[in-house]
């Protein structure tokens, strides 16, 4: 369509005008993009804004028992025991109940098909200790008896179980495994399905696991699924079944409260404990919010035990936005530093613009603990009126012009 | 037939691309475009780009004016031009601050053809009315305390985007020999953001946020123009004389302001205004254009807009319905002379350098908005032009490479004096489209 009005060639070189205006194009793109911009022409700005501000925003946290209940299905460890506590949380008892189930193992040798069961121990891995360690504990082993599903089952749902199987002898807190015997009784009861040979039925079928409970001692321990199994024995040969956290579950039970201190509060994982969030967000009215920053000042010295109590505390928080249907979505996370736990996250801010615009479908912000297994380690945080022991609520936003 | 629709399918393809193109430039030029509508666009063509803007008074078969409707009677080609921009701006302030922005756009889109030769035109032009283009920022730093470790270094900047397009569709006709008319209707529409932006060095603990006032205009206009012309001048019967006149009517835009906060998922609208009026000036340009050979062509053009009676019901730059008082902006003026020169004249065979024409031109524009309060100061700008057509083989296209050193505003009052440099390029492209052969 154009045609360059050079003599032929002459285009072909390479200072040729075509070529020149084309490279001149190209540079008036790139310079497009090249930008230093600066503070010069500030003043001509006629409704310049403040600078950002940061200032203290009304927060008032309360203590929420039972507002959350953490699903234990599938959680690990399974705790069982019952403790009842001692120094600054004495007048607290809790009790677990642990559920175990153990599937069947197909690999049966002919000697093990063939001959009968002599010996079946369910063999417990450790893998949690909160309590008295310096004397043992006694579970009692229930069985149970129908069919039961620990999919989102919360630490509060009571799975009930059927007659006792057994009660264990003395478990020693400094074992790594707890090995409890099983009866002869229920030996002959499932030996025939142990052995895979009972013609329309199985032990899987059949068999739905245990209830674990507490007889004695003043411990909750707990005990991981994928290496705990009952170990078989019959002609001559030995077999593990198998647990799996697919079927594992754990009741927790909390009775009692600690001595009352006037702005002390207790949050204890898996027990439904949670800070509940409120704002007062008023002043800051469709303003830019550019941070958030949450200040919970808590005490882990004080629960700290030392001798033969063990009391694994809380180290790490995290607040959550409970959503409509209840669902939880994590906005920030943090670990317990120099006496505070500080929340500083963009996922955070944005659920407090959100707010501030009146855009927020959230029910609630809580904060609840983050052990990353299931425990029932403790924390005290405080809210306090003195500065040091006040949670606070620091926004960064822009003023209004 | 079918090879002119495609070329129609093309251009059409070419004006749709330039526009997505125009809508991604990111918008960095004076910080002066925040007053009022945003920095007022003069362009009549590329020719008269590079001789201070004047051109109203010259008709010419090349060159379609895009102000005068009155000059699409003096076509012979169907034409189509566009022209690309860059801006660069130094901004420096009394003390000694500055800041360099540079920016690329689209300068205007135009196509037209004769409906009868040299007696009846039609336009189709797109140019922007006003531009909205500036980036200013601060710096500081948020202490540490309050849970924070370290200190926080922020940028707050008001950046500022869009512009006021026009629209217009012109017929131009000639009445007798010597005298042409014009009428065009013009389509307004466009949008203004001006934004705020704080954004921090530690983005793990802060999140940038904007906040934006989007005020969108739409309306209709007219414009008018008349152009006379007398050719075969002096002894040598090589003088010509041109002489030509635009009026646009005042014209009402329909406005909506909206206040946003924030951007992708938390975006809030804060605020939408009623639908306000904002009127655009009347607009009033004349010009001379005196060609005493075949190789030099002089132009001037004077325009004078009435800003003085601007009104709208919502606040812009340097302008608040809450006042009552009516000159709250100035009439826009704008002296703007040139001068063009062609070795070669008519002579077609001549060396190609010497073919290529050479212009150059210069203007002085007082700005319609006081940017500095309690000062009554207006903007000032001053400007060099200069630029040179290159011809093409094929006649009637020509590329323009044009250039333009200014000066605007003062370090006084505290505002800023902004030297800018702007260079185009373009491209007139004329080619005989639907012609009628007579069968001997």
């Amino acid at each position: 369509m154009l045609k360059c009005s050079l003599p032929d060639g002459r285009c072909g070189r390479f200072f040729s005008p075509c070529r020149m205006l084309f490279l001149l194009m190209l540079l008036l793109f790139w310079l497009g993009g090249c930008d230093s911009p600066g503070d010069a022409g500030l003043t001509t700005i006629d409704d310049i804004a403040s600078a950002p501000n940061r200032i203290e925003a009304g927060l008032a946290p309360t203590s929420e028992a039972g507002l959350y209940r953490d699903v234990t299905g599938a959680a690990l460890p399974v705790l069982t025991g019952k403790v009842t506590e001692t120094g600054p949380l004495s007048g607290v008892e809790l009790e677990a109940y642990g559920y175990l189930d153990f599937l069947e193992n197909t690999d049966r040798t002919t000697k093990f098909k063939d001959g009968s069961v002599t010996d079946v121990t369910i063999v417990l891995k450790k893998a949690y200790t909160y309590g008295q360690t310096d004397a043992p504990i006694r579970l009692k082993v229930n069985a149970m008896t129908a069919e039961w599903t620990p999919t989102n089952a919360k630490y509060d749902s009571l799975l009930v179980a059927g007659a006792n199987v057994t009660t264990s002898g003395d478990l020693l807190m400094g074992d790594k495994n707890f090995e409890i015997k099983l009866p002869s009784t229920w030996i002959q009861t499932y030996d025939r399905l142990l052995r895979g040979v009972e013609s329309g039925k199985t032990f899987d079928a059949s068999f739905n696991g245990f209830q674990f409970q507490a007889d004695a001692g003043n411990a909750i321990v707990g005990f991981t699924p994928a290496d705990s199994y009952l170990r078989v024995v019959a002609g001559g040969d030995t077999l593990r079944f198998t647990s799996t956290s697919s079927k594992a579950h754990t009741y927790l039970k909390r009775t009692g409260k600690p001595t009352q201190i006037t702005g002390q509060h207790l949050l204890q994982d898996n027990t439904g404990d949670a800070i509940k969030l409120t704002f007062d967000l008023a002043q800051f009215q469709k303003l830019p919010i550019n941070g958030t920053l949450i200040r919970i000042p808590a005490d882990t010295l004080a629960l700290y035990a030392t001798g033969a109590f063990q009391r694994p505390i809380v180290r790490q928080l995290g607040v959550y936005r409970v959503g409509e249907t209840g669902a939880l979505a994590q906005l920030a996370s943090t670990k317990f530093k120099e006496g505070y736990f500080t929340f500083s996250d963009p996922r955070l801010t944005n659920e407090i613009q959100r707010m501030v615009i009146g855009k927020s479908n959230a029910k609630q912000l809580i904060i609840i603990p983050e052990v990353g297994t299931s425990s029932i380690n403790p924390l005290f945080w405080f809210s306090q009126t003195n500065t040091a022991l006040k949670p606070q609520l620091f926004v960064t936003y822009l003023p209004s012009k | 037939m079918k090879k002119q629709f495609y070329k129609l399918i093309f251009l059409f393809a070419l004006l749709l691309g330039g526009q997505i193109l125009f809508a991604q430039v990111v918008s960095d030029g004076s910080v002066y475009s925040r007053y009022g509508l945003g920095e007022r666009h003069h362009y009549n063509n590329s020719r008269s780009a590079a001789m201070g803007g004047a051109g109203t008074g010259y008709s010419d078969a090349i060159y379609v004016s895009a102000n005068n409707p009155a000059t699409l009677s003096y076509q012979v080609l169907t034409r189509f031009s566009g022209g690309y921009r860059y801006q660069a701006n130094r901004f420096s302030d009394k003390a000694g601050n500055s800041s360099n922005l540079g920016v690329g756009s689209i300068e205007h889109f135009q196509f037209s053809f004769p409906i009868v030769d040299r007696k009846l035109g039609l336009g189709v032009t797109f140019l922007p009315y006003s531009r909205t283009g500036y980036r200013v920022q601060t710096k500081g730093e948020l202490p540490k305390g309050d849970g924070y470790p370290d200190t926080t270094q922020y940028v707050t900047s008001y950046e500022g985007r869009g512009s006021l397009h026009q629209f217009e569709v012109g017929l131009g006709g000639k009445l007798g020999k010597l005298v042409s008319v014009g009428a065009g209707l013009r389509l307004y529409t466009g949008q203004i953001d001006h934004i705020q932006r704080t954004s921090f060095d530690d983005v793990t603990n802060f999140t940038e946020r904007l906040s934006t006032t989007n005020t969108r205009l739409f309306g209709t206009g007219s414009n008018f123009g008349v152009h006379f012309e007398k050719t075969k001048l002096g002894k040598k019967k090589n003088q010509e004389i041109g002489l030509g006149a635009t009026l646009s009517l005042p014209t009402s835009l329909k406005t909506r302001r909206t206040r946003i906060l924030g951007e992708n998922e938390i975006v809030d609208t804060l605020s939408v205004s009623s639908d306000f009026t904002t009127t655009l000036p009347r607009s009033v340009m004349v010009g001379l254009a005196y060609r005493p050979n075949e190789h030099v062509l002089i132009v001037a053009d004077y325009l004078t807009e009435n800003w003085t009676g601007f009104k709208s019901g919502l606040a812009f730059g340097g302008y608040n319905p809450a006042v009552a008082t009516e000159n709250q902006f100035q009439d826009r003026t704008r002296v703007g002379v040139g001068a063009e020169y062609v070795p070669a004249g008519r002579n077609f065979r001549d060396n190609y350098f010497m073919r290529a024409a050479y212009r150059f031109g210069v203007y002085t524009e007082g700005g319609y908005f006081k940017p500095a309060s309690n000062q009554n100061y207006f903007l000032r700008t001053n400007a060099l032009t200069a630029g040179v057509s290159l011809p093409t083989r094929k006649v009637g296209t020509t590329m323009d490479i044009n250039v333009e050193v200014g000066m605007r505003g003062t370090t006084d009052y505290g505002l800023v004096r902004d030297l800018y440099f702007k260079m185009g390029l373009y491209l007139n492209f004329g080619e005989k489209w639907f012609q009628r052969f007579k069968i001997q």
